[in-house]
């Protein structure tokens, strides 16, 4: 006991005797020993919240093509989806009975953060509760997420513009101003990051739905048309911007609501029965394709953990020569202090002795080296942590 | 290197470890359904098939007009809390078309009837091309064989919110259907007389009525509380011109002035449309007996 208590005694104060040499062992040894565990532990984060997210999104009917931009769209709020469907593929789920059919339209954005339009379903579906306020109750009303009500201080009467789609299309649709009616409390998912309102209300922002100055003989470009004839407005008719009691009856909707587009339905069956079946019905659809976001996710962190495996091999051989370039630094020092051990030999130290002094030293480097691996990999995912959520 | 890749996906992760809601279905409460009405004929629905089963509660307020009444957005951030929430649809609370309402909780009771238009109008704007608005007849009630189809639509919707009580629902629904019935059967025994007849409403509330009965009733937009505009007037003098007997009815009784101002060879007959209730309460089965009263009697001495 006493030889060990010794050895580190002289261990200590070789390192102090050279500082210099002791920082370079331990931050090369440390470099050596963070970035692996840093690529592990955040590879591992990243698996575990893609996943999380995925999984609690059974199944997610979309228009057939990529089933990549379909749940990064409807499960991240990221891209557009190309081709959208119609709200009766929505009705036609519910009215099958597989369970819950949640809309989704994420075609736009307000102050940059997107907007979704869906229905009140999905906040209880995904266990959205409200911090301030109450949820849209009625056209152009839009609740914040956690970080987007943080980001912008939304509180609940605030207004917030929805962003221009295209600067050049004069005839196109209009910026509407949203009213701000609650934040939600914070989730830890892409929830916070987005803003949500009644699909009805994205598709004002469609045109499908829109209030306008009534249309009358006045101000048409046929004035001549007869009784029950198409009026062709001019473009003097005002379309209304901002959607308040005055004039919400005059909103009205172009064409079938069934036909109106939504990027994906989010749907919960009811029981594994309905799952099973939901998938087989939409096998062979030729519109429709009815994905697992889980099994999607699954693909996209198949690439990751690919690029994980090249990252550990990377950083296994910058530690293997780290190590190498340790041991070398170790040899030369033991080389240069010949002299010293051989006084330790002569003074009456056993070889044991001597060598339980080296590795004394040795292992206090080492423990200094995982000490500060350990406090920087906890540093760093900690700040993950803030930036994530 | 890896702090690229973990700031790559950074826009992706935005979330942590959440737990995993997984496929919920609506929880079903302790106690009495929460079952909110949207307008009289259909919460006097709700109270029938519903009973003691069913908590009914109308958010219309007493006298208002469930066409014309638009509930405050908190009232309708409300009632989210509900088990289900009946409409009668058709447009007939047309305030739910701008609505966020909870979409597997709400129960339109005329969606998917045979339903009347009045009148297609269409105008264009914009790249979209021409559009058109059909205003839907909302008045479904008005007939006893559509209202019991809307009877039958809640009792599914009922059946499946309160699961095991099928049979109890079943029950009431079938003596509804057969009181209903009845009515109609009633209707038609009191407008026999009345076949051939051309008949003026104040008020195009009883379309569905006319189709159930094959009457012919021509709608004008009389206001019961004012005497009736010059073109208003000219166009139901015309109407009734030539005809006998000439007979109007009234949603509601007209003013003196109304009526003064009305050509003195019109017969005016009160029919209720039974959208508001009656001194003592809503009762559709009772207020609709009153009409086939006064049917019977005007087509048994037109005069």
């Amino acid at each position: 006991m006493s030889t060990l208590r010794h050895a580190l005694f002289l261990a200590v104060q070789v390192l102090k005797a050279s500082p210099g040499r002791s920082l370079v062992l331990v931050l090369g040894l440390t470099v050596a020993l963070f970035l692996p565990v840093l690529t592990w532990l955040v590879s591992e984060q990243v698996e575990q919240r893609l996943l999380s997210r995925s999984r609690s999104s059974p199944v997610l009917l979309g228009h057939k093509g990529n089933e990549f931009d379909l749940v990064m769209n409807a499960l991240y709020f990221r891209g557009q989806v190309r081709d959208p469907i119609p709200m009766a593929a929505r009705d036609e789920v519910a009215e099958r009975g597989y369970g819950r059919a949640v809309p989704l339209y994420v075609a736009y954005s307000a102050g940059g953060a997107p907007l979704v339009g869906t229905s009140l379903d999905y906040f209880e579906q995904r266990g959205l509760a409200l911090s301030q306020g109450r949820m849209p109750a009625i056209l152009g009303e839009v609740v914040a997420g956690a970080s987007v009500g943080r980001d912008f201080a939304l509180e609940p009467g605030d207004k917030l513009r929805s962003d221009t789609t295209n600067l050049y299309n004069l005839a196109g649709s209009y910026p509407l101003l949203l009213r701000v009616t609650g934040v939600l409390a914070a989730s830890g998912t892409a929830d916070d990051e987005a803003l949500f309102s009644d699909v009805k209300t994205t598709w004002v922002l469609d045109g499908n739905i829109h209030g306008h100055d009534e249309v009358t003989r006045d101000d048409a470009l046929n004035p001549e048309a007869g009784e029950g004839e198409n009026l062709e407005a001019t473009a003097a008719v005002f379309i209304v911007a901002e959607i308040d009691d005055a004039n919400l009856d005059s909103f009205h909707m172009h064409g079938d609501p069934g036909e109106a587009p939504l990027s994906s339905v989010l749907v919960f069956p009811r029981d594994q029965r309905a799952h099973d079946q939901l998938l087989g019905d939409y096998a062979l659809d030729e519109r429709y394709q009815a994905v697992i976001p889980e099994q999607v996710v699954g693909t996209i962190l198949g690439i990751v953990l690919r690029l994980r495996r090249g990252l550990e091999l990377y950083f296994g051989l910058v530690a293997a020569s780290t190590m190498a370039f340790f041991g070398l630094v170790l040899v030369l020092s033991l080389r240069l202090r010949r002299a010293e051990l051989s006084l330790m030999r002569r003074l009456g130290c056993s070889r044991l002795t001597v060598a339980a002094n080296v590795a004394a030293e040795v292992g206090m480097l080492v423990l200094a080296a995982v000490a500060l691996t350990t406090a920087l990999s906890w540093g760093c995912m900690s700040w993950l942590q803030v930036l994530l959520s | 290197m890896t702090r690229h890749l973990l700031l790559a996906l950074v826009p992706v992760l935005g979330c942590s470890g959440a737990p995993d809601p997984g496929p919920t279905q609506p929880a079903q409460a302790a106690g009495p359904l929460d079952l909110r009405c949207l307008s009289a004929p259909v919460c006097w629905l709700a109270a029938r098939l519903g009973a003691e089963q069913v908590q009914v509660s109308s958010i219309l307020p007493p006298g208002e007009d469930a066409p014309s009444w638009r509930p405050p957005a908190e009232l309708i951030a409300g009632l989210r809390q509900a088990d289900l929430i009946v409409a009668n649809g058709a447009n007939y609370e047309p305030w739910i078309a701008s609505a966020t309402l909870p979409t597997d909780k709400l129960v339109l009771t005329a969606e998917g009837l045979d339903l009347l238009t009045w009148k297609v109008t269409s105008h264009s704007h914009g790249g979209d091309g021409e559009h058109s608005h059909a205003e839907v007849d909302p008045h479904s009630f008005a007939s006893p064989a559509m209202f019991a189809q809307q009877a039958a639509a809640l009792e599914a919707a009922l059946a499946r919110a309160l699961p095991g009580q099928e049979s109890a629902l079943a029950a009431r629904g079938q003596a509804l259907a057969a009181e209903l019935k009845a009515l109609s059967q009633g209707y038609v025994a009191a407008t026999r007389g009345a076949q051939g007849l051309q008949l003026a409403s104040s008020h195009p509330a009883f379309g569905y009525l006319a189709r159930e009965l094959g009457l012919d009733i021509r709608a004008f937009d009389l206001d019961p509380d004012a005497a009736p505009g010059e073109q208003q007037l000219s166009e139901l003098t015309a109407w009734a011109a030539g005809r006998d007997p000439a007979i109007l009815l009234w949603e509601a009784a007209p003013s003196d002035q109304a009526r003064a101002a009305l050509p003195a060879t019109l017969q005016q007959v009160v029919l209720d449309p039974l959208e508001q209730p009656a001194a003592g309460g809503y009762d559709y089965l009772a207020q609709a007996r009153g009409n086939v009263v006064t049917l019977e009697a005007l087509t048994q001495d037109p005069g």
